[in-house]
């Protein structure tokens, strides 16, 4: 009975400690793309702006991002040196598995 | 020499032959017989103050330690017998009889029973029971559904919180062994708090009430009380794992009991990982997924006139808030925020947007009998911190909310009148841990006192009881220091005619202003709302007349249970035509005049006499809101729903692989088109759930369940996504086991 027991205990800690996760996201890489206010009002989440990683994510995710090599888009054009700001920057992922 | 160290030996032996012979003269054996004066073991036998749970014996036979204090509650419970509660007497004759009955339906409240929220007699208490729920419920919430008048609002299993009669968030206040929980409670996002870990049942007040726990529960209260301390000469426990499709969620928990003399000790664990539920159509809704970890322990003394509990309790949620919008407006489609299949390999993993929650709650009671009075004492310290992500690597908010509770009260008796007396303090403190916030640091002093009285002679009775309370609010970044007060009252009384039982009950509750609703100021990511509070609000009141009339006799049992309640100065956030950055809207705090909401509540229990393992339960339930200001409805208010439970006890026919049970559940729910504006109206619909329990091996319990089983695609009315992509579905058909070994 005793082993029983202990053997019961054992098992209960080890399912328990072994679904431990780190979940400190300060380490990876996201994919991140631009929020753009079209000229009719809807607003536009095609534009990638690339893959940031740890000290970059943190740094775009709080000062947003520069433009650093002009574009177009959607015929607006934006030249290099335009800021958007961090709520025009999104990194979070979407559902994105095979639809 | 020799003779002293004989005498010595004499003296010991003499000393341990008093003691044992004290020990066991110190036990009194009480018996549990029927009408036909037959034993009946394995009654459970609660000993309410003491939180402790024993069983009789074959024989019909229980011991009581013979310091047991006087006046201390017994409540007798056996399935298909009818509970009894007993008040120990010493030197009385223990010889209990309990009467047959198949009718155990405990959430209609025709079962005596002491509960801790107040005299069941006198006020609208139900009680259900949660042993077992982890095995044979999906979550804790669920199980609270099929209540009638119980509602949720969520989406899927992750996030889940209660509504009651239509009201919902801070006013229904929920207790977790005597402490209050306050886990940010205003949002619809922001769930319960805590899981089924341990708990053995939850006690429920719906609507305004129980002026013993305070102000604040204009809608109702739940209080969740932990498994009793059980006496046993070895360790046991159990452990439980359950897979559940739906989510592809995995559980696991377990739990052990100690005692030794009068010591008792309780520990538990539990971890769950849950990825994205499936819908109807096949799809997963991307970011559902959740995960938890708990860990809980208890501490017992139980001696002769003082007994003393210790709780910890540790809860961490990682919660997925699913259906986001990052552009605040629903108007995206279900294809961009659901996933065509599952990736195992990713899909446990946390993304974004995402709430940590991490709960600490310790508490301590005290328990002092006398002859005449019982003190208890309760002090607790709850630590709630939140932190919501949209952004990976900074906090959209990051708040500690923490939470002190004092409270002193006393039970007397003078001639036929009970006695409850009390004074309570509360403190709460919400900072910021960042820069970002949504409310801003406040803090909150609570102090209230409060007398009721109860009587109960010859099958009448009657309760009656007030409450003072002074509670002052401060916000220094908004220079606001602010003083409420209220003065509440309840009176309730019951008549019993043989099996007739009618009760009338009004209460009266008020609420101060949250600080949420206050000094809101900003993007509330997990609603899609940027809000702001309203530092004119003034007290909510609440005014409700419950009336109830049962009828049971052995095999049939009937409830009818009207209520109307009348708040003034109700508290509501409303959105306005006005975007936060072009994207999110703007919801302002307001106040109505004048609210009515009102309803009846229907419960049968039917048994046929002819089958007596078969038990057919079933509720209606019907609400109607009014905003007086203009006649319109309330937002969130819940479709009329028809519950019904069908059980069916195997354990009779001694079934191969141990069949022990099966139960059918069927929920309807009717169309809800009284709505307001920016609120869409939803459609009927009805699910249908099966369970079957096994027991193969002894001290093994295994539940295959199957939810949704016609696949049905419905949006409830309360779903918090209801909005978004034109609604989203809950969970499809979805397939759970759950196993549990007791040892």
């Amino acid at each position: 009975m005793k082993n029983q027991f202990l053997f019961s205990i054992s098992l209960s800690v080890f399912l328990f400690i072994s679904c431990e996760k780190d979940d400190d996201h300060h380490d990876e890489c996201h994919e991140c793309h631009l929020a753009m206010v079209m000229s009719d009002g809807t607003i536009d989440h095609s534009h990638e702006i690339g893959e940031f990683c740890g000290e970059d994510l943190h740094h775009v995710e709080e000062h947003g991002w520069i433009v650093d090599v002009a574009f177009e888009y959607m015929g607006m054009t934006y030249e290099a040196g335009h800021e958007f700001g961090p709520d025009e920057v999104h990194c979070e992922e979407h559902a994105d598995h095979d639809h | 020499m020799c003779c002293l160290i004989m005498n010595i030996r004499t003296q010991v032996f003499i000393f341990f032959l008093i003691a044992n012979s004290l020990f066991v003269f110190s036990q009194i054996e009480a018996f549990v017989v029927d009408v036909d004066n037959q034993p009946v073991m394995d009654v459970d036998i609660f000993f309410v103050d003491q939180n402790l749970l024993i069983k009789t014996n074959e024989k019909g036979v229980f011991t009581i330690d013979s310091n047991l204090p006087d006046n201390s509650y017994l409540e007798l419970y056996k399935i298909g017998y009818k509970s009894s509660v007993v008040q120990y007497k010493y030197g009385q004759d223990l010889i209990i009889v309990l009467n047959k009955m198949h009718v155990e339906l405990d959430e209609i409240g025709i079962q005596e029973n002491v509960s801790f929220l107040g005299n069941y007699k006198y006020l609208n208490i139900e009680k259900k029971s949660l042993n077992n729920n982890f095995i044979s419920s999906t979550s804790l919430v669920d199980n609270l559904n099929q209540v009638s008048g119980i509602n949720s609002i969520g989406s899927g299993l992750g996030i889940q919180k209660v509504v009651v009669r239509g009201l919902s968030g801070l006013r229904v206040v929920t207790y977790l062994n005597g402490m209050r929980i306050a886990n940010q409670e205003w949002a619809n996002d922001h769930s319960i708090g805590f899981t089924d870990l341990g708990l053995e049942k939850v006690e429920l007040i719906k609507g305004a009430s129980s002026l013993k726990f305070g102000g604040d529960a204009v809608g109702g209260i739940l209080y969740f009380q932990d498994e009793p301390f059980v006496k046993v000469d070895r360790p046991t426990g159990f452990l439980a794992s359950k897979f559940d499709n739906s989510h592809f969620l995995f559980g696991n928990q377990f739990g052990v009991k100690l005692s030794k003399h009068n010591l008792y000790f309780n520990l538990y664990g539990e971890h769950t990982a849950a990825s994205d539920y499936r819908l109807p159509d096949t799809n997963y809704l991307f970011n559902s997924r959740f995960q938890n970890q708990a860990l809980k322990f208890s501490f017992a003394r139980l001696g002769e006139r003082l007994q003393t509990i210790l709780r910890y309790q540790y809860n961490n949620d990682k919660v997925g808030i699913p259906a986001h919008d990052c552009d605040g407006t629903n108007q995206i489609t279900l294809e961009e925020i659901t996933s065509s299949s599952l990736d195992l390999s990713e899909d446990y993993e946390m993304t974004r947007p995402t709430q940590y929650i991490t709960n600490h709650l310790l508490n301590f009671e005290a328990k002092y009998f006398t002859s005449k009075i019982k003190y208890s004492l309760f002090a607790g310290y709850f630590v709630n911190n939140l932190q919501e992500f949209e952004k990976w690597t900074i906090p959209a908010f990051d708040m500690n909310l923490t939470t002190t509770n004092l409270r002193l009260n006393l039970d007397f008796k003078i001639t036929e009148l009970d006695f409850n007396t009390g004074i309570q303090y509360n403190r709460q403190k919400n900072s910021n841990n960042i820069s970002s916030r949504l409310i801003p640091d406040s803090y909150s002093n609570d102090i209230g006192i409060y007398t009721t009285i109860d009587f109960d002679k010859n099958n009448f009775g009657f309760n009656s009881g007030v409450r003072l309370d002074y509670k002052e609010i401060i916000c220094n970044d908004y220079d606001y220091n602010q003083l409420f007060h209220a003065f509440n009252s309840s009176f309730g009384f019951f008549y019993k005619n043989n099996d007739h039982l009618a009760r009338l009950t009004y209460s009266g509750s008020y609420r101060s202003p949250h600080l949420s609703e206050l000094f809101s100021n900003g993007l509330h990511h997990g609603t899609n709302r940027y809000e702001v509070g309203n530092a004119n609000l003034d007290i909510e009141k609440s005014h409700q007349f419950d009336f109830k009339y049962q009828w049971n006799n052995e095999h049939f049992g009937f409830v009818v249970n009207p209520f109307v309640q009348l708040i003034t100065d109700f508290i509501a956030i409303n959105p306005i035509d006005s975007f936060y950055l072009d994207r999110y809207r703007i919801y302002n705090y307001v106040q109505y005049n004048e609210v009515n909401i009102s309803g009846v509540e229907l419960n049968l229990h039917y048994h046929p006499h002819f089958l007596h393992n078969l038990h057919l339960e079933q509720s209606y339930s019907y609400i109607n809101t009014v905003n007086r200001d203009d006649d319109s409805n309330l937002f969130f208010t819940p479709a009329n729903k028809i519950k019904t439970k069908l059980n069916f006890d195997l354990d009779i026919y001694n079934l191969p692989i141990g069949l022990k049970n099966l139960t059918l559940y069927h929920l309807y729910a009717f169309e809800q088109k009284n709505i307001v504006p920016y609120e869409s109206a939803s459609d009927s619909y009805s699910i249908l759930n099966a369970d079957l329990l096994l027991k193969p091996v002894v001290n093994f319990s295994v539940v295959f369940g199957v939810k949704n089983i016609f696949n049905k695609e419905y949006i409830p009315h309360l779903s918090r996504i209801k909005e978004v992509a034109g609604g989203v579905p809950e969970p499809g058909r979805s397939f759970s086991v759950s196993l549990k070994y007791d040892f």
